[in-house]
């Protein structure tokens, strides 16, 4: 699921910590947290839960936003895979990201190594498979693939920008390497 | 030992979309999740809306925005049932917020649910919340090259509302640009052009929204 930016724990009274998130003060419960954080460390919250203290540069590198909460949902996968298969560790992660995804696979790489400590996968490597951009352009009826398309592209056949997408939106998980 | 998980990362978001998808529809409510850039004119655009359908159709809001009530307080002077979100940072609204507000929503005497997503015209579109209808608004003052720039949005939408129409005369944009640009990436979306300061066109697009509910 989707996360917040990291937020700055600004106080502590017990379990509940007073955050700071872009100016604003929120009170979030620190109960799902392994170890309790200090004021000044950063924490990722997740519906009034602190769910994952996150390193200091990590946060102050900014723009990991997107990227994060992509991460995050594949530690949740990654995380509950692993305990149907009753593995004790993972060492890789293989996953498939489209050019179209709207995902920067560096950022996505930084984001799932700051979150992944404290859970199963903290030895983990991602690793990225990504798909090209191909569609079937509406104007000229061909179909195309695009190696180097990014986010904005346009049929190589005959430049029309009116096509149906057919691959390159791709998330997913493809398999991991677990002990 | 090497597992296949093959699973879409958003498998998660998807189902929990689908729940609420479920409820809406058990609830007899029709769901618009509404998108475009900040400043774009959403709330203005829901203001208006409001005003023109409230005397027809029960209709709810969630605002989402990262920070603050501004929105929530505005919608809420018009006397219908809000809810306000703040991601707290997160750049869209996803499944799961919208499920923990939807208690607070008389569901069942809503016609119509609109649900203003966080001003950003890039992530809204990935993540569904459970909707019937994604739209989005664009306002003619961010310029004709937006369509081509970002096209995932107007690929998932299924209506376009160009706002601020009333300033064609001091901008350059060409609207023509913008509607074929827009048609060539998603020749199904239905176009409107408004002004929500003066009112323009806002009588043809709440006839237009409001006959989906039926």
């Amino acid at each position: 699921m989707c996360l917040a930016i990291p937020s700055l724990i600004v106080s502590i009274d017990d379990l509940i910590a007073t955050i700071d998130v872009y100016g604003a003060r929120r009170q979030v419960s620190l109960m799902l947290l392994p170890e309790a954080p200090r004021i000044g460390d950063y924490v990722l919250v997740h519906a009034g839960f602190a769910i994952q203290k996150i390193a200091k540069e990590t946060v102050e590198s900014g723009e990991i936003m997107h990227e994060a909460s992509i991460a995050l949902s594949i530690l949740d996968i990654v995380q509950t895979k692993c305990q149907e298969e009753g593995c004790r560790s993972v060492d890789s992660v293989k996953v498939r990201i489209g050019k179209a995804a709207g995902i920067l696979p560096d950022s996505l790489i930084f984001a799932f190594d700051a979150a992944k400590d404290n859970t199963v996968a903290k030895n983990a490597t991602l690793t990225i498979e990504t798909v090209p951009v191909g569609g079937t352009c509406r104007d000229c009826k061909k179909e195309f693939t695009v190696e180097d398309a990014q986010y904005v592209f346009s049929c190589p056949h005959c430049g029309s920008k009116s096509f149906e997408i057919t691959s390159g939106r791709e998330m997913d998980i493809v398999d991991m390497e677990i002990n | 030992m090497k597992v296949k998980v093959v699973t879409r990362i958003l498998e998660a978001n998807d189902r929990i979309a689908e729940e609420n998808r479920k409820r809406f529809q058990d609830a007899g409510v029709y769901v618009v999740n509404l998108m475009g850039a900040p400043g774009a004119g959403k709330t203005s655009l829901l203001e208006r809306t409001i005003r023109e359908l409230k005397p027809h159709l029960e209709i709810g809001v969630i605002e989402g925005d990262i920070v603050g009530s501004d929105d929530a307080e505005r919608i809420g002077a018009l006397d219908v049932p809000v809810v306000q979100i703040n991601t707290g940072g997160a750049c869209h609204l996803d499944a799961n917020m919208i499920n923990e507000v939807l208690d607070e929503l008389p569901l069942k005497e809503l016609d119509m649910l609109i649900i203003e997503n966080v001003g950003n015209l890039v992530c809204p579109a990935e993540f569904k919340v459970g909707e019937d209808m994604k739209m989005m608004v664009l306002s003619i003052a961010e310029g004709h090259d937006k369509p081509l720039k970002y096209p995932l949005m107007f690929q998932e939408s299924s209506a376009l509302v160009l706002n601020k129409i009333d300033l064609l005369p001091y901008m350059n944009t060409d609207m023509n640009k913008v509607r074929n640009d827009s048609l060539a990436l998603n020749p199904k979306l239905k176009i409107f052009e408004v002004s929500c300061a003066n009112g323009a066109g806002i009588d043809a697009w709440a006839q237009w929204l409001s006959a989906l509910t039926s």
